[in-house]
């Protein structure tokens, strides 16, 4: 007899079991995919020259005294970054370091901030830097941009913005010294705030 | 008199013989009918196809849009789905705007990925994208079949989503590299729960936003899947 009744109870959890996996293949379905696939540009900047308007005779005068060196830094971040050295300057010496910055990746970029000596400073300012820290400023500092495309300091892949830096050896700069400084331009994607 | 008994005998043979066609006459009398019942099912045809894709901004030449969320998933709404990577759904919405330049571009295309003949899979491709890039997919999916479907689900990189949750929250964060800072941003349209029947179709436009943490010359690939079913066995048939 119990036999008998675990064999019916058998048969009914199987047949329980044929009727749910019956419903399961019953629910036809389709799916329908979207893949969207997002490949991002890059920002890269470089410098295509930069040269010092003294290449020999002193600009504005007519001895060669003072000479100019200017160095390229290239960094990993989306900034150029320059070294200017001076040597064997006297009052009223003035050069200018012109350069130009090349878009050489695919998003336009935006000029973020200058920076003097980690200073945040702004285009077309006269800056006197006292850099002895004697109270007495030793050089004027003046940056502009010369702009290529017409809409100031944004640059689109393919194109070129170009800078002036003017510099200024006041009268209080001291004799046989060295003013060292470093400036920094950081470029982001054009439609950072 | 033995002539007689045998002129019997034959009587009686033929008589037995008689006997013997009568009621094999009768047996082959009885007439007969037989009345047949030929049932045949035809099943119809639960089959959707997306018909349409389109981005206003599918060719270069074109102003971009850029857009930002306005809100951001904190850690603990992070979820990790195996081969996806990271997914956060929340509330929000996204503010956008029509910039002066046209950087990049998104382009699509469809596909019918199991060989059936239908449109199945749509493809949408950034290309030159950038933080704050954003777009419109517009989509229309159709009841190519023959039987009412209703869309049951999303699955968006392995995170499935109902119409409640949508409901509640449409806003889908993919963090690629599990480091807590989305890349790329997804604004479902909610067209779940509504039938479709057959020869009918839905419309929908979502938005798909590059978010600032995105690498540069970087690949992100969101696979959205829509599931439709028959529309008696659907969750929402009946009110669900």
């Amino acid at each position: 007899m119990y036999r008998i009744n675990k064999l019916v109870g058998t048969l009914l959890a199987l047949i329980v079991f044929a009727t749910m996996f019956g419903v399961a293949y019953a629910m036809w379905s389709e799916t329908l995919r979207v893949n969207v696939i997002v490949n991002t540009g890059e920002v890269d900047i470089e410098w295509s020259s930069v040269e010092c308007d003294d290449t020999g005779i002193d600009p504005g005068y007519d001895k060669d005294v003072a000479s100019c060196s200017v160095e390229i830094i290239d960094l990993e971040e989306p900034a150029a970054k320059i070294h200017i050295e001076i040597d064997n300057a006297y009052p009223c010496y003035t050069v200018v370091i012109t350069g130009v910055v090349d878009n050489v990746g695919t998003i336009p970029v935006k000029l973020l901030g200058i920076t003097l000596d980690e200073m945040d400073i702004e285009p077309c300012t006269v800056y006197e830097l006292d850099l002895d820290g004697d109270g007495l400023p030793d050089l004027n500092v003046h940056v502009e941009f010369v702009d290529l495309e017409g809409d100031g300091t944004q640059i689109d892949p393919g194109e070129a913005d170009a800078f002036r830096i003017t510099i200024h050896v006041k009268q209080d700069a001291k004799e046989l010294a060295t003013y060292e400084f470093e400036m920094e331009f950081a470029y982001a994607q054009w439609n950072e705030d | 008199m033995k002539m007689s008994f045998a002129a019997n005998n034959a009587l009686l043979k033929a008589l037995a013989l008689l006997l013997l066609f009568i009621i094999m006459g009768t047996a082959y009398a009885m007439w007969s009918e037989v009345l047949k019942v030929n049932a045949i099912v035809n099943t119809g045809e639960v089959d959707a196809e997306i018909v349409r894709a389109y981005t206003p901004d599918s060719v270069p030449g074109i102003l971009d849009y850029n857009g930002r969320p306005t809100t951001w998933p904190s850690p603990e709404d992070f979820v990790f789905n195996p081969g996806y990577g990271w997914v956060a759904v929340i509330a929000g919405d996204i503010e956008y705007w029509e910039t002066d330049k046209d950087v990049a571009y998104a382009d699509t295309w469809l596909e019918d990925s199991d060989g059936d003949g239908d449109t199945d899979t749509v493809y949408v491709k950034m290309h030159n994208a950038y933080p704050g890039y954003m777009i419109w997919l517009s989509l229309e999916v159709d009841n190519v079949g023959t039987i009412p479907i209703f869309i049951d689900y999303y699955i968006v990189n392995g995170t499935t989503l109902t119409d409640e949750q949508i409901e509640r929250n449409n806003l889908v964060f993919l963090d690629a590299d599990g480091d807590g800072n989305p890349e790329v941003l997804v604004q479902l349209y909610n067209f779940l729960g509504d039938q479709i029947d057959p020869g009918d179709g839905l419309e929908s436009s979502w938005r798909i936003l590059v978010l600032q943490p995105v690498g540069e010359t970087q690949e992100y690939v969101i696979t959205i899947q829509l599931i439709a079913v028959q529309w008696n066995e659907s969750i929402y048939y009946g009110g669900g």
